[in-house]
């Protein structure tokens, strides 16, 4: 059974107890920053951070400020792009749908990095490795939640059997619809096949920094072969006209 | 959008070093294959300069790994939908094919006369999947590129036939260049199709970024894009191998100025895509 998070970001009050949570169960270091004039903190998802609240300020239709607050990580997608290109087999789907990363395989090419639609996965310079949110293969497979589930105060994070969730997920979109929020919609149902980490959210996705329509990197792979094939024959042709002598005219 | 991978370097002068490598074996092929006797010295010679560039091409890329002794991982899967894993195995094939032609080579130039028409058949019949590893090899790493989430690169499908004609004009560059004085039959008019085949594919390439083409165009890689890319790379030796007759030293120029214009459309290329 696919088990999944969905993050009810209508309920998320910033706190970032998930992303403090995260930092303890992984023994994760806290980074070097700087003052930005905003709460966010660090600036991004990195190999030290795996789950990071973002604040984002709206002014909404009415004029008046709001306060929006998404607790991001990795989402753990069907379509997973970096699963997908990595060459080493690092990168691998446990059976109920994360994607986990064994660091005694990666050996820090990189692809993955580049292929990420999310921006999620990150080189560590101390390991030379690369690392991301693995959906805390060790509590989930002992029949705990991930800790950053386990930390939320609010409800805001929660963590079961994916069906499930998507069904809660829609019954709360409408609830928010209902109370007059516009933009209250599901993240992360058909995204990619599928995300494991679902939203609901209450703007557009591009809002909350996630890609309206993230594209699976792997895609590509097709077309980009057949017109390498065809650019192929053409030099093939090329090479052919020009080395093959003419009756008896030197090439000069 | 994924997270720049600051591929460094050790990549750009792979996607250089490899072009060339792929460029020149393919085209000793193709001449091996098509080519009469006049063609034979750019076998010879693209065999030779295969060789020592593929073998160059894997320390390249473990340099530039976050673990290089784990450069073996590599070869752990073989991976369809990854184009750095089959491009791992096709570069360990390419290495191999490139060293049994080369090997070929110099077997026939020792051969009794009776013998050296048998090695020569052979060493066309092992030209064939070697010449089809090099325009692997080229294009690959433009397919890589494209199977990303980053910008310029992430879903544009003409890098790599952009790489395979870049491997063509480079590889007869070092060809030529290998050649010194001698004078090799062919190169010209294949100089001529493989930079005007570029420059189309040049077109297709920023029509396909549509506004983000600026960055080469407008933005800060402008000048080394008209420069290098453009006028050296294409635009010069295009105009000097159709009209011009200056004889060899013409041939050195146009092959140095052929690499300048490869070397900085794989670094723009590289560098453009992690701005």
């Amino acid at each position: 059974m696919a088990k999944a998070i969905l993050v009810d970001t209508s309920k998320c009050i910033g706190c970032r107890g998930c992303q403090v949570a995260c930092k303890q169960w992984h023994g994760l270091q806290a980074e070097s920053t700087r003052f930005e004039g905003t709460y966010e903190n660090p600036p991004d998802l990195s190999a030290r951070t795996w789950r990071k609240v973002r604040f984002i300020e709206t002014v909404g239709e009415d004029g008046r400020l709001r306060w929006r607050f998404i607790s991001d990580a990795c989402k753990h997608c069907t379509d997973a792009s970096c699963l997908a290109v990595c060459p080493t087999g690092a990168l691998f789907r446990r059976p109920w749908g994360a994607v986990d990363l064994d660091q005694e395989l990666c050996n820090g090419c990189r692809y993955c990095v580049a292929a990420c639609p999310f921006g999620v996965v990150t080189f560590n310079e101390e390991t030379g490795r690369v690392d991301k949110c693995l959906m805390c293969p060790d509590r989930v497979e002992a029949g705990l939640a991930p800790s950053c589930v386990t930390t939320c105060p609010t409800g805001a994070l929660s963590f079961g059997d994916r069906d499930q969730l998507l069904s809660q997920a829609k019954k709360r979109v409408a609830e928010l619809q209902a109370k007059g929020e516009k933009g209250a919609q599901l993240y992360g149902e058909r995204e990619l096949s599928g995300l494991h980490q679902i939203f609901v959210l209450q703007e557009r996705p591009q809002v909350y920094g996630q890609p309206e329509q993230p594209q699976f990197a792997v895609a590509s792979v097709f077309p980009s072969s057949v017109t390498s094939v065809l650019a192929s024959v053409v030099m093939g042709v090329a090479a052919l006209v020009a080395f093959r002598e003419r009756g008896g005219k030197g090439e000069e | 959008m994924g997270k720049n991978p600051a591929w460094s370097w050790y990549i750009v002068w792979y996607f250089f070093v490899g072009g060339v490598a792929a460029g020149a074996y393919f085209l000793a092929a193709l001449a091996d294959l098509f080519g009469r006797e006049r063609a034979q010295p750019v076998a010879r010679i693209g065999y030779a300069i295969a060789l020592p560039l593929a073998l160059v091409c894997p320390i390249l890329l473990t340099l530039d790994l976050g673990m290089p002794v784990r450069a073996f991982y590599m070869f752990r899967l073989f991976k369809t939908g990854s184009p750095m894993s089959v491009g791992s195995w096709a570069l360990l094939g390419f290495g191999l094919f490139s060293l049994v032609s080369l090997i070929l080579v110099l077997a026939e130039t020792r051969a009794a006369p009776d013998r050296a028409p048998g090695i020569r058949r052979l060493r066309r019949a092992v030209g064939v999947p070697g010449m089809l590893l090099g325009f692997f090899i080229a294009s690959y790493t433009g397919v890589l590129l494209g199977t990303t989430n980053r910008p310029v690169w992430g879903g544009n499908a003409w890098i790599g036939p952009l790489f395979i004609a870049s491997a063509a004009s480079t590889g007869a560059a070092a060809i030529a260049l290998w050649a010194g004085r001698a004078r090799i039959a062919g190169l010209r008019r294949l100089d001529v199709i493989a930079i005007g085949f570029e420059a189309l594919l040049l077109v297709l390439f920023l029509q396909s970024l549509g506004a983000a083409a600026a960055v080469f165009l407008t933005g800060s890689f402008a000048p080394l894009f008209w420069g290098a890319v453009v006028v050296a790379g294409v635009a010069l030796p295009f105009l000097l191998q159709l009209f011009a007759r200056g004889g060899r030293g013409q041939e050195l120029v146009t092959a140095a100025l052929l690499l300048v214009g490869g070397f900085a459309l794989r670094y723009l290329i590289l560098l453009s895509g992690q701005a």
